[in-house]
């Protein structure tokens, strides 16, 4: 099969079997528009139509897409006639205009160049804009009765067309021209719901029955990267899909389900699955330097700012929060926010009360970043964060080392910042393991995994976050002795210390919980009693659960408890988050109820109330619940 | 066959269930009286005024036009002389008139033997305001002339969508001459319905998308329109939504379970047909494949068709009121809206606070209106309650308040 040309920019420059060997997705919407002209009778209203969505959410693919099988159904093509205009159409600023070019356009479809020619006609003679449309309209309608078929008028970009029109008895006259009748099909395209068809003032309110092209479900984005595969006769990128599933889940997610970023970031990869990531990025952004810029222009100059606060901020943010960066009223702040959203350049995160905000493109975002921000935090962590979503944590592995030898800006860790990200993006990411051979083989794990490196490092943390040492060293003891008993191995009572210190002074927990993860997974496999694995496990929770620690290191302590054990603590971690605990069977609520007066205590830093607690928990499993009674979940 | 026309007017087969919405009309007119037919945007009633110009019947001769585009009663008059002659029946009388000769003779002037025929526009509109030159009244004269040079046994039925539309841009908007000659032009149409020579031979059925009555009142000439009666196009019952339902998922192949559609209908609570037509084509765009269960309608409901229905519909609601209402009662009306959303019980009348200057006569006043258009049921006493769970969920978002700390 000759491989298939892309033009992802320029769709009505592919031939139509070019485009036919293209389309992917959006398949359900072309069904739609096919029903639309299948089941309409003559004499009855057109349902006009707007196809709504992003830059590169392929409007312009699936409305050329969809003349195209017009013209090749026999029983379609009897009845309606495509006349599709170029997508930019800055010459039509009145109605006039626009017959006049539909006329043209109707000559090189039909091949009969007596529609242009009158339509030149009285472009050149009559100087009267309501007698050019007048007259021009009168033509089109006489290509109606003459011919039988319905013109079906594509016109891209529809919302710059009204703009460039702005006049409201145009607009008017248009839906009169279009309401109720079936002389005209009109099918448009536009980025966002625009004044001219929601303001209810506006004579064209709800008239255009939208189609929204929403993001790319993960199938769907499969089935895009398989057809550029398949088209290019690309075996290896087929097989590359096939492995990558994950990465293409992450691309998908960082590029909004775009299908047109997501065919551009196939290219990466495809080319480049253990190339530079950084290096990648850069190119990828280099080229679409001129439409981003293009989208920021549009902007009016109060909504560009709001767009530039929530692109600095990176990550989801609310209306309070934006307005605090940009120094703006809040419900000023609210407006733009809607206006952005409407326009398809943010969108909401979660529920009305806690909704939050993020930029939609969020490789639009790092591009932002890298021009805009100074702040290099904010820039590393926007950088690895886009890395990670899309290079995963193979991409992130790869830079850990240089991180590590960076000489960026040192974190409250004692180590760079770019790794102190780099390493809580790595071991936040559901795939990642605990004992991942990739981690291992770098430098930075192979120096935390030596004991005296392990203790080195944890006594720079300890510095770093703790001035007050004298209290800690008797926790270090006491805990060390109660909960590890007779073994008092060094490592359990590093372990004790460090988690102490995270529990009391809620540092950072990011790096610490991962070199505590370490550390536990090193400590895990030099254990020999069963009963020791379970008092260190149980210990881990609880501190686990009173410093925050991420779910993931929480989760691999839990399935080293008994069931009992394990349904108490999650009952715990529960109730902790002010949910009931109704369902503890009465034998473990005593137990769960210490638990948890130790774990808010820790949570506090009442040390005496630590000591007090601690010294009345027996490290050993409540009793078995009779079956059938109200079993913890 | 019934389809799905979203944004459209419905016409044909397309027009559900109005057969008794369209038999009252009818009765009315033939009793000789005049029509507003009143309620928000996309409430159906151009497609039930389309429904009676497309079936006449014998006697009648109707024209149907939207006049929204017009900014000035010069505007509205054109507009009806350019449908009168484009209807067969007035073409075929053209030249029996003063106007319509000489508007005849300037077509023919406009022929010429080069080339495309000028002439052939259907829309000679310019034609006809440069003959009228600025003066509504000639139109208005000639529409008398035509109807009394008319066989006795035809009369002539305008149906003139969007007037109150007009009526608010000018006299919300133009100048203090504009605005007087407007309320002339509304009372020229007036003493045109008025007039005896004419009973029984011309009816006029208008149709607004906002309170005519509050308008004109407002504005000091309540009498103006006090001849024509309302007629309020409130939603579907539930019988007939649940037959448009059926028949619309069997012609279009999209066939609900029993239990869908019910949860479907319950989530609307009231059957306004373009929420329901919006509401379907969401339905059918989120599940694509299976058709949904009643959780996934629900489901539907909450998280795409509100929305939809909130960006794409919905703030007619309540700007429609903001020029139907002083700016006071606007604020009242808002404030009663606000409460009312905020329970699916509404809120007793008693328990809104308004501002001072709204006394007891206009407050009830506005909560008759608001009633009358649909968005507070009329069964509930002197609760304000929303029917449609639409607008109450609607009014809940867009009218919160900020909670004060």
């Amino acid at each position: 099969m000759t491989p298939t040309r892309q033009r992802l920019y320029n769709p009505a420059q592919l031939s139509p079997q070019e485009r036919a060997a293209l389309f992917a997705v959006r398949d359900g919407e072309l069904t739609d528009l096919l029903r639309t002209v299948k089941r309409h009778k003559k004499g009855q209203a057109c349902n006009h139509t707007v196809i709504i969505g992003a830059r590169g959410m392929g409007k312009s693919t699936l409305a050329l897409t969809f003349l195209d099988k017009v013209r090749e159904t026999k029983t379609l093509a009897k009845k309606w006639q495509p006349i599709p205009f170029p997508e930019e159409s800055y010459g039509i600023t009145n109605l006039g205009e626009l017959w006049t070019q539909a006329l043209e356009l109707l000559s090189d479809e039909t091949g009969d160049p007596q529609w242009a020619e009158t339509a030149q006609y009285h472009f050149r003679h009559e100087k009267d804009d309501a007698r050019l449309e007048q007259y021009t309209y009168a033509e089109l309608l006489r290509f109606r009765e003459e011919s039988g078929k319905i013109p079906l008028i594509l016109l891209e970009n529809l919302d710059l067309i009204f703009g460039q029109i702005n006049d409201e008895k145009e607009l008017s006259k248009l839906r009169a021209h279009l309401m109720g009748k079936d002389d005209i099909l009109l099918l448009g395209t536009a980025t966002h719901l625009f004044d001219e068809i929601s303001d209810d003032k506006n004579a064209l309110f709800a008239f255009l029955r939208p189609i929204t092209l929403g993001p790319l479900s993960s199938e769907a984005c499969l089935t895009l990267m398989r057809t550029i595969a398949e088209s290019e006769d690309d075996e290896e990128g087929l097989e590359i899909i096939k492995s990558c599933r994950a990465r293409i889940e992450a691309i998908r997610q960082i590029t909004g389900g775009n299908p047109r970023l997501n065919s551009l970031s196939y290219r990466l990869l495809r080319d480049s699955p253990a190339g530079d990531a950084k290096e990648d990025l850069e190119r990828l952004i280099d080229q679409q330097t001129p439409y981003f810029q293009a989208r920021i222009e549009k902007l009016p100059p109060q909504a560009r700012k709001v767009f530039h606060a929530i692109a600095k901020l990176w990550r989801p943010a609310t209306t309070r929060e934006i307005a605090e960066e940009v120094r703006l009223d809040p419900s000023k702040t609210s407006a733009q926010i809607a206006t952005l959203v409407e326009r398809g350049y943010v969108e909401k995160i979660g529920n009305s009360k806690k909704t939050k905000y993020q930029v939609v493109e969020r490789f639009y975002n790092v591009y932002y970043l890298i021009r805009f921000t100074r702040n290099e935090s904010q820039l590393i962590e926007g950088i690895i964060d886009f890395l990670g979503n899309i290079f995963g944590i193979y991409g992130l592995i790869s830079i850990l080392d240089k991180s590590y030898q960076s000489t960026d800006e040192i974190g409250e860790s004692g180590l760079p910042k770019s790794l102190e990200v780099t390493f809580r993006r790595i071991t936040s990411d559901p795939s990642f393991k605990i004992d991942d051979p990739r981690l291992k083989e770098t430098k930075f794990f192979q120096d935390l995994f030596t004991d005296e490196s392990v203790e080195g490092h944890i006594e720079e943390i300890v510095k770093q976050i703790s001035k007050d040492e004298e209290k800690f060293i008797p926790y270090n003891n006491f805990f060390g002795e109660k909960f590890f008993g007779e073994s008092g191995v060094i490592k359990y009572r590093i372990l004790a210390f460090v988690l102490t210190m995270l529990s009391i002074k809620k540092a950072n927990n990011s790096i610490i919980s991962a070199l505590v993860c370490r550390i536990f997974a090193k400590i895990h496999s030099d254990l020999e009693s069963g009963a020791s694995k379970r008092n260190l496990s149980l210990f881990f929770v609880v501190f686990g659960m009173a410093s925050n620690i991420e779910k993931p290191l929480l989760s691999e302590a839990l399935n080293n408890l008994k069931k009992q054990e394990r349904d108490s603590c999650r009952a715990l971690i529960s109730w902790l988050n002010e949910e009931t605990l109704d369902h503890i069977p009465a034998e473990a609520r005593e137990f769960t109820a210490k638990l948890k007066m130790i774990v808010n205590a820790v949570r506090t830093g009442d040390y005496e109330a630590i000591k007090e607690h601690a010294e009345n928990v027996p490290p050993t499993t409540p009793a078995t619940a009779p079956a059938g009674e109200g079993a913890a979940r | 066959m019934v389809r799905n026309v979203v944004g459209q007017m419905a016409t044909g087969d397309d027009c559900f269930g109005r057969d008794q919405e369209v038999a009252d009309l009818w009765r009315y007119i033939n009793n000789g009286e005049h029509i507003l037919i009143l309620g928000p945007r996309r409430t159906g009633k151009s497609s039930v005024m389309r429904k009676i110009a497309d079936d006449p019947g014998e006697k009648w001769d109707a024209i149907f036009l939207n006049v929204e585009g017009e900014a000035s009663p010069i505007g509205v008059a054109s507009a009806i002389l350019e449908e009168l002659f484009k209807h067969s029946a007035y073409k075929s009388n053209l030249e029996k008139t003063a106007l319509g000769g000489a508007i005849q003779k300037q077509w023919q002037a406009l022929r010429t033997s080069d080339g495309p025929q000028k002439g052939n526009s259907q829309n000679n509109i310019e034609v006809i305001q440069g003959l009228l030159a600025g003066k509504w009244q000639r139109a208005l004269d000639d529409i008398k002339e035509r109807i009394e040079s008319s066989p006795k046994d035809r009369s002539l039925l305008l149906l003139i969508d969007e007037l109150p539309i007009v009526a608010a841009r000018v006299l919300n908007g133009g100048t203090v001459a504009e605005k007087e000659d407007f309320k002339r032009f509304l009372g020229a149409l007036r003493a045109l319905r008025q007039n005896p020579a004419l009973q029984g031979r011309l009816a006029f059925v208008f149709g607004g998308s906002i309170g005519f009555n509050s308008l004109l009142e407002r504005h000091g000439v309540p009498a103006l329109m006090n001849d024509v009666s309302a007629y309020y196009l409130g939603p579907w019952d539930r019988a007939i939504a649940e037959d448009f339902l059926n028949e619309l998922c069997t012609d279009e192949e999209y066939l609900l379970s029993d239990e869908a559609k019910a949860a479907f209908l319950n989530c609307f609570g009231q059957f306004v047909p373009s929420h329901l037509q919006i509401g379907f084509d969401e339905l059918r765009t989120n599940h694509r494949g299976q058709p949904p269960t009643a959780e996934e309608v629900e489901q539907c409901f909450q998280e795409k068709i509100l929305d939809r229905a909130s960006s794409q519909l919905l703030s007619h609601y309540l700007n429609r009121l903001e020029q139907t209402f002083s700016e006071a009662s606007f604020t009242a009306a808002k404030e009663m809206l606000r409460h009312a959303a905020q329970s699916p019980d509404g809120v007793a009348e008693a328990d809104v606070n308004v501002a001072d200057e709204i006394d007891d006569e206009a407050f009830f006043a506005i909560c008759d209106e608001l009633r009358r258009d649909g968005y507070f049921t009329k069964q509930a006493g002197d609760r304000l309650v929303f029917e449609s769970h639409l607008l109450r969920l609607f009014f809940k978002n867009r009218l919160r308040q900020r909670t004060r700390g």
